[in-house]
């Protein structure tokens, strides 16, 4: 029964739910162990999802929660004096400064991608959901439990923030030059 | 490249833009790693039937609770003391038990220990749904009552009673006698001596003359946490004769009728563990508490050997209530895969059955995890409507 859903679901999502776990975390191994986790936290609670919501939003849920485990389990190791790790305020920084899928991107993409790490928690879920996942705002909505006015309201903050830090990295440049 | 020239619309472009990422692996590769977790596993069974138990007297009872509770009493000052100690060495315990002392093998370790089960134990308002709900108490050998949550589907609820809504007296009556208490690891105490009914939301427990039940204090303490426990939904319980006149119990020594109010059911949460290594969540000696900070503080300290202490090993916590919700702040953050998953569960739902009792909900602040086990920690957490739960078919042992 629990293998016949495994299959359903890789088959429908498995790739998508890779790619964004991937651009969160940026880095393939990371990706992988944590998209094995969202299978494990899956097939665990599948008796008790009720369709309540979409199957696509709640599988995309789990996702971001065990994104956001990894990200607060990551601060707590690397800080003793961490109190609370706010997803939506704090950065959700990686390991791994270039992933190699972002190597052959041309300069323009990369530093769009660098500055979306600059971001706060919330806005790269946004991003990342609304434009790499090209997923409408209802779903987005669901998926991190806010209401659509909320996910609108990050969205423009987002590349609003993307805007000011890579303009701000134009002129870093032109004045290094 | 045109980096001159960053306005949103060119940015919304290219976000829309970011290469696709495929994982690279097969769909046997990912699968055949969650078969190696035991994802795709059969969930063990979570009790073993225990047979051939000798019951215990209730006069037996006595003397063991006498024995146990008495020097626990007398050392409480000490014990309170040594609560931390004792919570030191149950971590020891963990390491005797053989989780692996390197954090991400220990993750490993209780994610393999977790999967396919579920930890949860009481009865949440979800599970509610096409279901009835039966309490008991149940007699302990340390002569008192543990409450179990027994779910009954309401179709066999039509089919026991011809009817959706029958009273806790009513399910008493023909539930009572088909539980095998021993097979649970209790004592076979139920149904009661004599006839229970019911009237203007009250119990009557019609007693015959040599009844069992106020020979020792430690008797009279089992027969009326039992009934507190049973009865949960009813302000009174009174006690007649055959002739239906008002009975007194030789341990009461005058009439005497017994009081289930909200003040008298608010208690603290605690493991008590069988023989066997099952574990219920109870009452620690039916304690109570005039508000919830002090219950929830009291979950802290060892009072007694019957009762253990839920909170996990080195974990404090501050308590702050804001109307009907109790915050638990916990002092450093909490990461509950550190922890056997068990245990880690039984500390959340004593918490939680402990603020249900003053019909409170729990919000925990500084949990490492956003969701475990079903459970959403970025909200309140909710309510539970019963502690240990049994499923129907423990009524089918006979």
């Amino acid at each position: 029964m629990k293998e016949s859903i495994f299959h359903r679901l890789y088959d429908q999502y498995h790739q998508d739910v890779f790619q964004f776990l991937v651009y969160l975390v940026k880095d393939r191994s990371t990706a992988e162990d944590l998209s094995h986790e969202v299978y494990v936290r899956v097939l665990k609670a599948y008796e008790r999802f009720q369709g309540r919501s979409s199957e696509k939003t709640w599988l995309f849920a789990i996702a971001k929660n065990v994104a956001i485990d990894y990200f607060r389990k990551k601060a707590v190791r690397s800080s003793r004096s961490y109190t609370a790790f706010d997803w939506e305020r704090e950065q959700l920084v990686s390991p791994v400064k270039s992933p190699e899928a972002f190597i052959e991107l041309n300069d323009e993409l990369r530093h769009l991608l660098e500055a979306l790490e600059k971001c706060t928690g919330d806005q790269q879920l946004v991003i990342i959901l609304r434009y790499f996942q090209e997923l409408s705002i209802a779903e987005t909505a669901a998926i991190l439990n806010w209401t659509e006015g909320k996910v609108k309201t990050t969205q423009h903050r987002a590349i609003k923030q993307l805007r000011e830090l890579l303009s701000n990295k134009k002129e870093a440049n032109q004045y290094e030059s | 490249m045109n980096h001159e020239h960053w306005d949103e619309e060119r940015i919304e472009e290219l976000l829309s833009k970011v290469p696709k990422i495929h994982d690279t692996r097969s769909k046997e590769e990912v699968l055949e790693r969650l078969k190696k977790d035991g994802v795709f596993e059969e969930e063990p069974p979570k009790k073993s039937p225990r047979i051939n138990l000798l019951p215990w007297m209730i006069a037996a009872c006595a003397v063991l609770f006498i024995a146990i509770l008495i020097p626990s009493l007398m050392k409480k000052d000490s014990t309170a003391d040594e609560a931390s100690t004792a919570n030191d060495s149950s971590g020891e315990d963990m390491g005797i038990l053989g989780v692996p002392d390197n954090l991400e093998e220990q993750e490993k370790f209780v994610n393999v220990m977790t999967v396919g089960t579920d930890n949860r134990t009481a009865v949440y308002p979800d599970q509610t749904e096409g279901n009835t709900l039966f309490r008991i108490g149940l007699a302990s050998k340390d002569a008192d009552s543990i409450p179990v949550t027994i779910v009954i589907p309401n179709e066999k609820i039509l089919e026991d009673f011809g009817k959706n809504d029958p009273s806790q007296v009513e399910m008493y009556k023909v539930y009572a006698p088909r539980l095998n208490e021993q097979a649970l690891g209790f004592i076979d105490y139920h149904p009661y001596e004599g006839e229970i009914t019911e009237k203007n939301g009250k119990v009557i427990h019609v007693l015959p003359e040599n009844h069992p039940y106020d020979v020792a204090s430690a008797a009279l303490s089992t027969y009326f946490a039992t009934l507190t426990d049973t009865f949960s939904s009813y302000s009174e319980v009174e006690f007649a004769d055959q002739n239906h006149q008002p009975k007194i119990l030789k341990e009461v020594g005058k009439e005497y009728s017994l009081q289930i109010t909200k003040e008298t059911t608010q208690y603290s949460y605690f493991k008590y563990v069988q023989e066997d290594g099952s574990a219920f969540l109870a009452p620690n000696f039916r304690e109570t508490f005039p508000n919830v900070e002090k219950a929830m503080e009291a979950l802290k300290v060892n009072t007694n050997d019957v009762y253990q202490s839920v909170i996990l090993p080195n974990v404090d916590y501050s308590v702050s209530v804001e109307k009907d919700l109790v915050k638990i702040t916990f002092k450093e953050p909490l990461d509950l895969f550190n922890y056997n998953q068990v245990e880690a569960m039984q500390m959340i739902e004593g918490m939680l059955l402990t603020a249900a009792g003053f019909n409170k909900a729990v919000q925990f602040e500084n949990i490492v995890q956003s969701e475990w086990e079903g459970f959403d920690f970025s909200k309140p957490l909710p309510i539970p409507v019963g502690p240990n739960k049994l499923p129907y078919t423990v009524l089918e042992n006979e």
